[in-house]
């Protein structure tokens, strides 16, 4: 899975590092990864780079959320097609069902091992 | 408007709480930090050191907040290991990884109560440093302390938590 660009939402830098770290464990060492803290931030990436593959966006965080970022994303017609994955610890049915409801591919509850982002993310790269 | 829980409801929660959260701090520790916990009976803070916590609130039906509290040297321990990085100062890495800890055991814990996973909604986080402070809280919530030790080190995890009626 070479030359895959994959954007990384989450208010918490560290987990940006550790999201990205697992995705290099798992068969993604050559992916070029674009960060964001949060929705909003992410908005302005989709609207400045045309390619990217692949988008896991954290649900709880400041300024604009993970769901309200799906919804932005659709009504701005922004990255149509791009799988969407939720990572989160907000892993009840409810947050699940709702982010699924807005486009959401798959979801990942924090916390969360490099072979859980592999089984989740990888079959949404091979499409 | 959300659902009020019931009395029966509300012993099911009490009854389950504080075993719950150990099964989520050894989940976090185990899948984030490649770490084994265990239930310790305390974790006296060092003296002068820095101590840190972070404190995350839960809101909905249920209301509260989980506070985690380690000394300096554990938040460097615990952030070099989720981070694979030798931390050498308390620096916004640290607080942010600490934070994500206490993130991690609030949502497990909740998460692990079904009569209100999907209706109680959590903070982001907030971290604290410093050195001989206290946390308080409203004198008619139910708390439980519990300790944990870790690769020879350890920390505390305090829940505080109201139910709607």
């Amino acid at each position: 899975m070479a030359n895959k660009t994959i954007l990384i939402i989450d208010d918490s830098s560290v987990m940006r590092k550790i999201i990205e770290r697992a995705l290099r464990q798992v068969g993604l060492e050559t992916a070029t990864v674009l960060e964001a803290s949060n929705g909003s931030e992410a908005l302005e990436v989709l609207k400045t780079n045309g390619t990217i593959d692949l988008i896991l966006s954290d649900i709880n965080m400041p300024v604009m959320d993970g769901l309200e970022f799906l919804r932005q994303k659709t009504s701005q017609g922004l990255a149509k097609g791009v799988p969407v994955v939720m990572i989160t610890t907000e892993g009840s049915e409810q947050h699940v069902k709702e982010a699924l409801a807005n486009g959401a591919k798959n979801y990942i509850r924090k916390p969360f091992t490099p072979e859980q982002v592999k089984e989740r993310v990888t079959p949404l790269l091979a499409a | 408007m959300p659902e009020l829980m019931t009395e029966v409801d509300k012993e099911t929660l009490n009854a389950n709480a504080v075993a719950l959260i150990d099964s989520a701090v050894s989940e976090v520790f185990g899948m984030m930090l490649g770490m084994q916990s265990s239930v310790a009976d305390s974790c006296p803070m060092p003296g002068p050191e820095k101590q840190v916590s972070a404190i995350v609130g839960f809101a909905g039906p249920m209301t509260g907040s989980c506070i985690i509290q380690m000394a300096e040297h554990t938040a460097l321990k615990v952030t070099g290991a989720m981070m694979g990085a030798t931390m050498t100062e308390l620096d916004n890495s640290v607080k942010d990884a600490i934070g994500e800890v206490c993130n991690m055991v609030a949502g497990g814990w909740k998460n692990r109560l079904p009569l209100v996973a999907a209706t109680c909604m959590l903070s982001v986080p907030t971290v604290v440093t410093g050195e001989s402070y206290d946390v308080h809280h409203a004198p008619h919530v139910c708390k439980f302390t519990r300790h944990y030790s870790f690769d020879g080190a350890c920390m505390s995890v305090t829940i505080l938590y109201e139910v709607a009626s």
